[in-house]
């Protein structure tokens, strides 16, 4: 995999417990401790149940393509065309999803209602790890 | 949401402006808006001193009180400035009908357009300026890591297509009746024909996103003025009454994760503009001209269905040979017979109002739908969507 040039994510008081899950390698996603309500976009109230009882959970990483587009023009840097974005939506819950890109498959393979992975890309600046990026890869063996 | 107040009461469109509309037009956004207010001022026998409301949108980098000082109105004591979430052209439509109608204003000038991106910010590249890499926070956090762009409205097609199953010819159709539509329409920045095969082989944009899935990049804008009905009766066009509006977010605000991404908030903002109009008896098969919102084709697809003109996921079978073109024995509305934003140019919304307005006053020319009496305009997509009704009067 080439070096990664692209926009590295600023964490906020909301996202600070996704992107530092991602780090280590885990797929963190904020959830109602009440109602158990996953909330994505991060919020520190549940939308469900208004309670502020928001805790973080970990998820299977195991989910299901639900929209791909393979963008043919540059539109962002490093990001060099044809590349897929994709939308993945994760078992815990109906609507749980998260824009990121599936590696390790031909495009022809690619496409919505494909069973993915998570895996992660470490972004390393000067010897530092600056942050992981959520990808996603075809699921081998069992729940594919 | 503008209630249906009857013919007595609900506000009028009585005069209609536009700019030139170019690819550049070497002139800011408040010279051309200003153009587009003297057009529609003088179209509907007013002068300055008449205009008392002006409303405007940030998303036509317009600005009231440039704008203000820019046409000279002396005489302004209401102002409709839109922002998020009330993008749409349309929406500064029923905000300024319900002043005019409440009494806030006696004769209104809305006005809406684009300029096209230029520089920093613009699709090819959003991050210029910044160091690189650049680090987002916000909501980029989410797409730019992953190259995200745009196109989001991509992935409403992607999920549409695997759905109901529409081939490409079913978006097509929707580039091919625009183009068809702005040969008339000398305005136009597109006009020269284009076929399913040039539509099929056109080179990708964002999968599946071809170039004629989007709509065309211009400088322009239009404006229309509002007044009640008894003033439009002593105006020279005949009036076209605003009988109803609606912009309704549906259930997310975050687009990526709409809970059914084959359709979008157009289902909801529709059903409520028809609940509306109820007490009228009007139906969708008795509107004759339907100006849809087509920054993408998808879009377009998406409000003919949710506004009842085509069942919902039966646009593949309905969107063949002359379907919704002018001259069409079919059954249906016109669709966007000024060529749209795909071929007239992106004149943000407010293209598809003059249009409309033009087309029941009866006079449109060539393109003329015949004996067009009710209309249908719509803008935008997703959580920015916007549609309202509009009848000629007698």
């Amino acid at each position: 995999m080439s070096e990664y040039e692209g926009p590295i994510p600023i964490p906020d008081d909301d996202s600070r417990d996704f992107w530092e899950g991602c780090k280590r390698h885990e797929l963190i996603f904020k959830r109602c401790d009440d109602c158990g309500f996953y909330i994505h976009l991060p919020k520190s109230r549940c939308p469900e149940c208004w309670s502020t009882n928001v805790g973080t959970a970990r998820v299977s990483g195991k989910g299901t393509v639900y929209t791909v587009t393979i963008v043919s023009i540059p539109t962002a840097p490093g990001f060099d065309p044809p590349y897929n974005v994709s939308l993945v939506e994760l078992d815990e819950q109906p609507g749980l999803r998260v824009m990121t890109n599936v590696v390790d498959c031909p495009e022809e393979e690619l496409e919505i209602g494909l069973r993915v992975e998570v895996t992660f890309r470490d972004i390393i600046a000067d010897g530092k790890l600056e942050a992981s990026l959520p990808l996603f890869r075809p699921m081998t063996g069992e729940g594919g | 949401m503008k209630l249906n107040l009857g013919d007595q009461k609900n506000a009028c469109i009585v005069g209609v402006g536009r700019s030139i509309i170019s690819r550049d037009s070497g002139k800011t956004a408040t010279t051309l808006a200003t153009d587009a207010c003297v057009a529609a001022i003088r179209d509907a026998g007013l002068s300055s001193a008449d205009i008392d409301g002006l409303a405007t949108n940030e998303m036509g980098l317009l600005n009231g009180y440039q704008l203000r000082e820019s046409l000279g109105l002396s005489n302004v004591s209401w102002y409709g400035q839109m922002g998020l979430p009330q993008v749409t052209a349309t929406f500064s439509m029923i905000e300024a009908a319900m002043a005019v109608e409440y009494g806030a204003s006696t004769y209104a000038v809305v006005v809406m357009g684009a300029m096209k991106p230029r520089g920093n910010g613009s699709r090819r590249d959003p991050f210029a300026g910044m160091p690189r890499p650049p680090r987002i926070g916000g909501e980029g956090q989410w797409s730019a890591p992953f190259g995200g762009n745009g196109f989001s409205f991509v992935h409403w097609m992607s999920r549409y297509m695997w759905k109901y199953g529409a081939p490409r010819e079913t978006f097509g159709h929707i580039a091919l009746t625009a183009r068809k539509h702005a040969r008339d329409n000398e305005r136009a920045i597109a006009r020269s024909p284009l076929t399913m095969d040039d539509y099929l082989n056109a080179r990708w944009i964002s999968k599946p996103f071809c170039l004629f899935d989007c709509d065309y990049p211009v400088d322009g804008y239009a404006a229309v003025v509002l007044t009640t009905p008894d003033r439009a009766r002593h105006l020279p066009h005949r009036p076209v009454s605003i009988i109803a509006g609606s912009q309704k977010t549906g259930p997310r605000t975050e687009t990526m994760l709409w809970d059914d991404m084959s359709n979008m908030g157009a289902t909801y903002c529709s059903r409520e503009m028809w609940e509306l109009a109820g007490g009228t008896g009007i139906r969708p098969e008795d509107v004759q001209v339907a100006c849809l919102y087509d920054g993408f084709t998808i879009l377009t697809v998406n409000w003919l269905e949710a506004l009842g003109f085509i069942s919902v996921g039966e646009a593949k079978d309905v969107l063949v040979g002359d379907a919704l073109q002018l001259g069409s024995s079919g059954p249906g509305p016109v669709l966007n017979p000024n060529g749209g934003m795909l071929s007239e140019g992106r004149v943000h919304g407010m293209g598809f109002v003059a249009e409309a307005a033009d087309q029941l006053m009866g006079r449109s020319g060539s393109r003329q739908v015949p004996d067009a009496r009710i209309a249908v305009v719509s803008n935008g997509a997703g959580v920015q969507n916007c549609s309202m009704l509009l009848k000629a009067l007698d």
